[in-house]
C-alpha cells in the first residue's frame, strides 16, 4: 500500500512545478493556445500520443485506459455528458497536406471574454487565447471551410509561425472543435 | 489567471422532492428546509437569466427532476434559449410517457443513478423494489434510444456489489458506467461512508475486468489521494477543469431561484449570493463570494492541504473543507491523505 503512494508521489514530484504554474499561468500569446478548461471528456490517449507527452498510464490508469472519451476526474456530482466524437484520426494528421481542409464542428458554440474566446462542445469548455482567436477570426471570416494551404497563408499574415499554428489545429482537432475534411 | 465573465454551466435544482431518501443526500440530513419550487413560467425566467448570461449548459436536477410533470417543457425551453440541457435522475419515473416527452423536447442524454446491486440499492435509498423497477425503466429509455449513462456513489457499503451491479447493467444495455466520489460535505458522519482504500484496491480491479467483459465504457471519479485523474498530467488540460468548479465555471441555482457557488454550500446561508429572478446572474457570478473562490488555488489551502505536496493537481473539494472545517481555504476531510494521517490533522 505505501508502495501504492509513493509511486503516486513520484508522479506528482515530477508535474508539481507545472501544475503550479499552470494554475497563474495560461498561454505563451505569442503563439496561438487551447486549454481545456471544463469537463474534460477528451480523448486523452490521442492526446498523449499527438502532444507527445511521457506515458503516465499508470498514474491515470482508472481515468483513461478503458475507452476514448472520458471525464478525467472532476470530483462532483456527475453532471456532465460525454461528447459524441467520432474516432480521431492519427493518421490524417501526420499526413495533412495543404490541400487538406478544416471547419468548426458543428454544434461548437464561442463566447467573446474579451481577451479571450470561450469555446463549448456539449460539457467541454476551453479557453482560446488571444493569439488563436485572432487567428479563428481571421479563418472564420474568409470561410466556414479553409484549406491548410489558407491557413498556412493566415498565419504568416499574423506572423504566427506555420508550425504553431499546426499545432493549434491539432489541439482544436483533439478537444474536437474542428473537423478535417478530405483533400479537396 | 483565467477569470470567466460568467459561468460556463449551471446547476438548476429544479425540485427539492424525492421519493429516494439516500444517507448521503443533504435533504435527508435534517440541516437544510426545503425551499419553495418555482413556477413553469418563474423556471422558463430563470433559464432565460442564465441563457443571456452567455452560459452554455444546464442540468437540470433535484431532487427528482422528474416530479415536476413540466421537465419536459423546461428541457424544450433550454434548447429554445440555447441552453445546452441534461438531466440526472433516479429512474423510478421514466415511464414510456415520460420518456417520449423528454425526448420530444429534445433530450438525448440522461444520467441515472444507481447505487449498488440489488438489495443494497434499496436499501440505502430506502424504497423497496427499487432497484428492480429503476433496471426494467432503463431498458426501456435505451431501447427509445436515449443515451444513458448510470451513476453510482462509490461507498463501503455498495463497492463489493459493482461487479454485480455491472452484470446486470449490460443484460439491459446499458454502455456507460460511472463511480461517483461520496463529496461528503454535509456531515462528518458521512466521513465514515466513503470506502477505505484497501476496498478500491480489493475490488476495483475485478470492476475493471468486469467492465471490460461487458463493454461498458467505465468512468472512475476518486480521491487524488488514491488515484490522479489525466488532467493532472496533460498540459492542455487546466487544472480548473478537474479541481472544484464552484465560481470557477460553475454556480448553482436552488428550486427558489437562490445562487450559490455549488449545491453543496447550500447549507450555509453566508453562501448564498443572491435570487436570479432580482439579480441578473453576470452580477451575482462577481459577488464578493464567488470571486474568492474564483481566485482561489492551491497555494492558498491552508492546513495539510498547504502542505500537501499534489495540492496542484488535487480535485479538491472546498465544500467538504468550508462545511466541516468552517473555511474554504482549510482542509478536505475525505482526502485520503488526510483521514489515514489522524495524528497530522
Amino acid at each position: 500500500m505505501q508502495e501504492s503512494i509513493g509511486k503516486q508521489l513520484r508522479v506528482f514530484s515530477v508535474c508539481d512545478d507545472s501544475m503550479r504554474h499552470k494554475w497563474r499561468e495560461v498561454f505563451t500569446e505569442s503563439e496561438p493556445g487551447v486549454i481545456c478548461i471544463h469537463g474534460p471528456y477528451i480523448n486523452v490517449s490521442m492526446l498523449k500520443r499527438l502532444c507527445g507527452y511521457v506515458d503516465m498510464s499508470q498514474a491515470s490508469e482508472w481515468a483513461d485506459v478503458h475507452g476514448d472519451y472520458r471525464n478525467t476526474g472532476h470530483h462532483d456530482h456527475s453532471e456532465k455528458k460525454a461528447s459524441n466524437l467520432e474516432p480521431l484520426n492519427a493518421e490524417l494528421l501526420r499526413e495533412l497536406k495543404d490541400d487538406h481542409a478544416f471547419s468548426i464542428r458543428e454544434g461548437v458554440r464561442f463566447r467573446d471574454e474579451g481577451n479571450y474566446l470561450i469555446a463549448a462542445l456539449e460539457f467541454n469548455g476551453f479557453v482560446i487565447n488571444t493569439t488563436g482567436k485572432q487567428l479563428l477570426s481571421s479563418c472564420l471570416q474568409t470561410n466556414s471551410i479553409m484549406t491548410i494551404g489558407h491557413f498556412k497563408a493566415i498565419c504568416r499574415s499574423l506572423r504566427i509561425s506555420e508550425q504553431s499554428g499546426l499545432d493549434f489545429l491539432k489541439r482544436l482537432y483533439v478537444f474536437g472543435l474542428i473537423n478535417f475534411h478530405d483533400r479537396t | 489567471m483565467i477569470e470567466l465573465k460568467a459561468p460556463f454551466m449551471v446547476d438548476f435544482e429544479v425540485t427539492n422532492a424525492c421519493p429516494y431518501r439516500c444517507p448521503f443526500c443533504e435533504a435527508n440530513l435534517g440541516q437544510i428546509d426545503p425551499v419553495p419550487e418555482l413556477s413553469t413560467d418563474k423556471c422558463f425566467s430563470v433559464l432565460d437569466a442564465i441563457a443571456e448570461a452567455g452560459v452554455f449548459g444546464v442540468f437540470l436536477t433535484g431532487g427528482e427532476p422528474f416530479v415536476r410533470s413540466d421537465l419536459p417543457t423546461l428541457i424544450k425551453h433550454c434548447f429554445e434559449v440555447g441552453l445546452e440541457p441534461t438531466v440526472s435522475t433516479n429512474g423510478m419515473y421514466l415511464s414510456d410517457k415520460n420518456i417520449e416527452a423528454v425526448m420530444n423536447a429534445g433530450l438525448t442524454y440522461l444520467q441515472v443513478s444507481i447505487h449498488g446491486y440489488g438489495d443494497i440499492h434499496d436499501s440505502l435509498v430506502r424504497v423497496r423494489g427499487a432497484y428492480s423497477y429503476v433496471l426494467h425503466n432503463l431498458e426501456k429509455a435505451i431501447q427509445a434510444k436515449l443515451d444513458v449513462e448510470v451513476a453510482c456513489v462509490g461507498l463501503e457499503k455498495n463497492f463489493s456489489t459493482i461487479p454485480a451491479l455491472l452484470y446486470d447493467l449490460s443484460s439491459v444495455g446499458v454502455k456507460r458506467f460511472r463511480i461517483l466520489r461520496l463529496l461528503a460535505s454535509h456531515s462528518a458522519h458521512i466521513l465514515s461512508q466513503i470506502p477505505s482504500r484497501q476496498t478500491i484496491m480489493n475490488y476495483m480491479p475485478e470492476i475493471e475486468k468486469v467492465a471490460r467483459e461487458c463493454g461498458i465504457s467505465l468512468t472512475a471519479s476518486f480521491c487524488p489521494g488514491l488515484n490522479p485523474g489525466a488532467g493532472v498530467i496533460y498540459q492542455d488540460i487546466h487544472p480548473m477543469a478537474i479541481t472544484c468548479s464552484a465560481g470557477k465555471t460553475e454556480c448553482a441555482i436552488l428550486p427558489n431561484g437562490d445562487v450559490y457557488p455549488c449545491v453543496n454550500l447550500k447549507d450555509s446561508p453566508a453562501m448564498r449570493v443572491g435570487n436570479i429572478l432580482q439579480t441578473p446572474l453576470k452580477d451575482l457570478w462577481n459577488h464578493p463570494i464567488m470571486v474568492e473562490l474564483r481566485r482561489l488555488t492551491p497555494d492558498d489551502y491552508t492546513g495539510i492541504c498547504g502542505k500537501c505536496e499534489m495540492k496542484y493537481a488535487c480535485y479538491s473539494a472546498r465544500c467538504v473543507a468550508f462545511n466541516l472545517t468552517g473555511s474554504i481555504y482549510g482542509d478536505d476531510l475525505s482526502c485520503y491523505i488526510i483521514r489515514e494521517n489522524p495524528r497530522e490533522s
